[in-house]
This record gives C-alpha cells, sequence and structure tokens, in this order.
C-alpha cells in the first residue's frame, strides 16, 4: 500500500507539469488546423469569359470563399505566357483581350498547392459578353484588372503591392506553429527536469 | 380518419400495379451531367416518360412547365422545348448553352397522365442538375417543389458504389415511410438485362425522416421515383380518381477510373 503510495506520489509532479506543454500542443493544433483546413479541404476553380475587349476570370473556393489576392497566368495554346493578374476581393481578375486569337489558357495559384486551370477556346472567346456574378458587396474587377487594361503590351502585369503581404489565415496558421514549437519545447524542457 | 381513407384506397389501387411491372419514369437527361469545358457546354436535355431499364417509350404530353433554377433565380424553358419521336412515342428535347458557373437545375412538371389501368393519375415532378465549371453549391437546398427528392450527397460526384442519400419531401415536409423506386437506364437503344422482371425496378423506403439510402451497383444515369398520394384528386371521365405524385430525381453514377503513373517532375496538385 505504501509503495502504491509511493509510485502515485512519484507521478503527481508529472501529472501537474504535463498539461501546460500538452495544452499549448492541443492549441496549436487548433490553430494550425483551423488555418488549413480552410483552403485545403477546398478545391480551387477558375472560369473565364470575355467581358467586352477584356477577358474576366473569377476564382472560387466556394461561393463565399473567393480567392483573393491568386495569382492568374494567362497563356496562349503554345503555354508563352501573355499576362499576369492578381485577383481581387471577389476573386476577380481581368485581361486584355489579346492580338492573334486562338485558345487561352488561364491558370490559378491559390497557395498552399492550389492551383487551377480554364481553357478558354477560341470559339466560346467570340461569344456575346456576359458579366460574371460576383457576391453582393464584392466589387468586379480590382487594381491588377485595371492596370491590366493600362497595358497596351498585354505583357506581364505586376501584381499590385497591396497583395504581397500575408493573408489573415497564414498569420493564425503561422501563430498556430509558434505556438506549437513553445510547447514542443516547454514539453522537452520539463522531460529534461524530471530526469 | 375519413381524410386518410382515400388516400389509402389509391395506395391499394395505385402503387401495387406500379411495382408489378417497371415503373413508369419521367425522364430528363441532359447529354452532359457536369460541364467543365466551355466546348461542351451547350447542352441537350432529353424530356420523356419512358420505363427506363427496359427502353420502353410512352408519349410525353408537352409539359406544363419546364424551368431552368441557377444562381437564385428561375428561366422559363417552355417555349424552347422541341418535339421529337422515339420509338414512335412523343418525346421533347431543348439546348442550352450553361454560360456561367453554378448548379443548373432543370425541373419538368408533366401534365398528369391518366393511366387506364391503374385507374389513377401519374404526375412526376423531374429534375436532373448539372455542376457547372466546378461550383455546384446549392445541390442540398430544395427547390419548393409540389414534391421533390433533395439529395444528401452530392449528386455531381458520385461513383458507382457510393450511397446516395436523399429526402423526400411532400408539400415541403419530410415524407415518411414513402416508396422510392429506382430503376437504371442504360442509355438510348439500350436495355438492361435482370434475372427476372421483379428486379427491372428496385425499391426502398424512407424513414421517419423522409430519408433513403441506396448504392448504385454500376455507372450510369438512374432515376429515383419517390411515390406519394397526398390526397389529391383528379376527374377523369365524370369520376374523381387518385393521383400518383412522383418526386423524380436523375442523378449520374460515375465509374472509378484506374490511376495513371503521374511522372515526379510534373507533380502538381490536381
Amino acid at each position: 500500500m505504501q509503495a502504491h503510495n509511493a509510485q502515485a506520489a512519484d507521478r503527481r509532479p508529472t501529472r501537474r507539469r504535463a498539461p501546460g506543454p500538452a495544452l499549448l500542443l492541443f492549441l496549436s493544433l487548433l490553430f494550425s488546423g483551423a488555418a488549413v483546413t480552410r483552403a485545403s479541404a477546398h478545391a480551387v476553380f477558375i472560369y473565364a469569359r470575355p467581358d467586352g475587349e477584356r477577358i474576366c476570370t473569377e476564382s472560387w473556393f466556394s461561393k463565399k470563399v473567393r480567392v483573393q489576392g491568386g495569382e492568374v497566368s494567362m497563356e496562349d495554346a503554345q503555354g508563352k505566357l501573355l499576362a499576369n493578374g492578381v485577383t481581387d476581393e471577389a476573386g476577380v481578375v481581368c485581361f486584355p483581350v489579346p492580338a492573334g486569337g486562338g485558345d487561352l489558357r488561364f491558370i490559378v495559384r491559390a497557395g498552399q498547392g492550389h492551383r487551377a486551370e480554364f481553357l478558354l477556346p477560341a470559339t466560346v472567346g467570340a461569344a456575346p459578353a456576359e458579366r460574371p456574378e460576383v457576391p453582393a458587396g464584392a466589387s468586379r474587377s480590382g487594381a491588377a484588372s485595371e492596370k491590366a487594361g493600362d497595358n497596351p503590351a498585354y505583357g506581364i502585369v505586376p501584381a499590385p503591392s497591396g497583395s504581397d503581404g500575408p493573408a489573415l489565415r497564414d498569420i493564425i496558421g503561422g501563430a498556430g506553429w509558434l505556438v506549437g514549437l513553445a510547447g514542443i519545447g516547454a514539453f522537452a524542457a520539463s522531460r529534461r527536469k524530471r530526469d | 380518419m375519413h381524410i386518410f381513407r382515400p388516400v389509402l384506397v389509391s395506395m391499394l389501387l395505385c402503387l401495387p400495379f406500379a411495382d408489378a411491372a417497371e415503373a413508369h419514369f419521367g425522364m430528363l437527361i441532359p447529354s452532359e451531367s457536369t460541364v467543365m469545358d466551355p466546348r461542351k457546354a451547350e447542352i441537350t436535355l432529353d424530356l420523356k416518360f419512358w420505363h427506363p431499364f427496359a427502353d420502353e417509350g410512352m408519349d410525353l404530353e408537352r409539359p406544363a412547365s419546364f424551368k431552368v433554377y441557377h444562381n437564385g433565380g428561375t428561366e422559363d424553358l417552355l417555349s424552347t422545348l422541341k418535339e421529337g419521336k422515339e420509338q414512335g412515342h412523343t418525346v421533347w428535347s431543348t439546348t442550352r448553352r450553361l454560360d456561367s458557373p453554378g448548379l443548373y437545375t432543370f425541373v419538368m412538371e408533366p401534365k398528369p397522365y391518366f393511366e387506364k389501368e391503374e385507374d389513377c393519375y401519374i404526375l412526376h415532378y423531374t429534375k436532373v442538375g448539372i455542376d457547372a465549371f466546378g461550383d455546384d453549391e446549392g445541390w442540398s437546398v430544395p427547390l419548393g417543389l409540389k414534391t421533390e427528392i433533395v439529395p444528401l450527397s452530392r449528386p455531381g460526384a458520385l461513383y458507382a458504389g457510393n450511397v446516395f442519400r436523399g429526402r423526400v419531401l411532400l408539400n415541403g415536409k419530410a415524407a415518411p415511410d414513402t416508396e422510392v423506386e429506382i430503376e437504371w437506364y442504360p442509355g438510348k437503344g439500350k436495355r438492361g438485362r435482370a434475372p427476372h422482371a421483379g428486379m427491372v425496378t428496385q425499391t426502398v423506403k424512407t424513414d421517419e425522416n423522409g430519408i433513403f439510402a441506396y448504392v448504385a451497383p454500376r455507372a450510369g444515369w438512374w432515376g429515383f421515383a419517390a411515390l406519394s398520394d397526398d390526397g389529391t384528386r383528379l376527374p377523369f371521365a365524370g369520376q374523381e380518381k387518385p393521383v400518383e405524385l412522383g418526386a423524380v430525381l436523375w442523378v449520374k453514377f460515375h465509374e472509378l477510373m484506374n490511376p495513371e503513373t503521374v511522372p515526379q517532375a510534373r507533380r502538381t496538385s490536381p
């Protein structure tokens, strides 16, 4: 009975110390998991259509979650890069119609390895324009599309400076990792102290 | 109790006959179940009144309505229907370009068809959804039809062997203990082969929440017809006749293809 009590007493300090790192680990998983799940649980899609003198693309994870600040490339049928753009808050970016016609391929890169393509055949490119439908309160075109329209050579469109920063989910995910690493460190320290 | 008596009588009169042979199905079959390529965005829709498994036809009178639901709006397509003949029977078709991302749900409401042999009317509200360009949000949202099957499994991503679940609504409420008849449609000019006539149509019943489940044993178009009777009567030759209300949903199950080897250098997310 005494031995049993002694063993129990030996375990007690460890039990008191353990919740700290475990809690930190749990929190880190919670934070980083929440940030990653939102992006990785959804496939990304892109759609392009003619819009008068432009071709507008919209990219989304879902109807409510648009690809914001995603890089969109416009390539010709041979894979030659014609223009780049960055999606606005509605997931939209527009490009001037390139000279020469032909099929066009639009590629969106939305972080975390999310990539989607859309082939806009030349035959469809001649169809009547229809405005992309975007959620209420969101604008139809962002800074990138205006810059694309300003560029007569349809060359590489620089990304707007505002989109270079990390997104909120990246910040939360990063914070989760930091908390997790701190938790692992604290856990290791507690093990060393016990030994 | 007297309210339920005619319902019970009509169930006894009407529904067992439907079980005896292949079932009647309103059919609404698009040329593509999903559109991802703008070159294939011009969809043809075939409307008919058919025995799908046996590929035996009946005449479909010009429907009472034919609509498409898309991104919160509806569009009347009735005037676009073109009459045609298949196996000598009247069928209808139309084409529609899917010109923006989102779920397109097509709904046909036929005129009530009086089946003399069953001494009742048949009225099948028939719907099918097409996912355009990767956006099919809203696939589990009821449209508010008289009766309908609301999918609980995403219809745009089903492989043969997956469980398909749906909820049957009648007048906007869950329809418990309701028979759902199921038939495979092998395609135009093709007839399914069953061990015996009793296996042409399969039947499941809804639970207390109006929910049913089914596993399609092979790829292709499968029709689900949830049959109800809410006491609606229509006159025929001076007599009131029961109406078999059908909530018909067409769902495409796909074959799961063998994997292909991806060169490591090309490895990117799909």
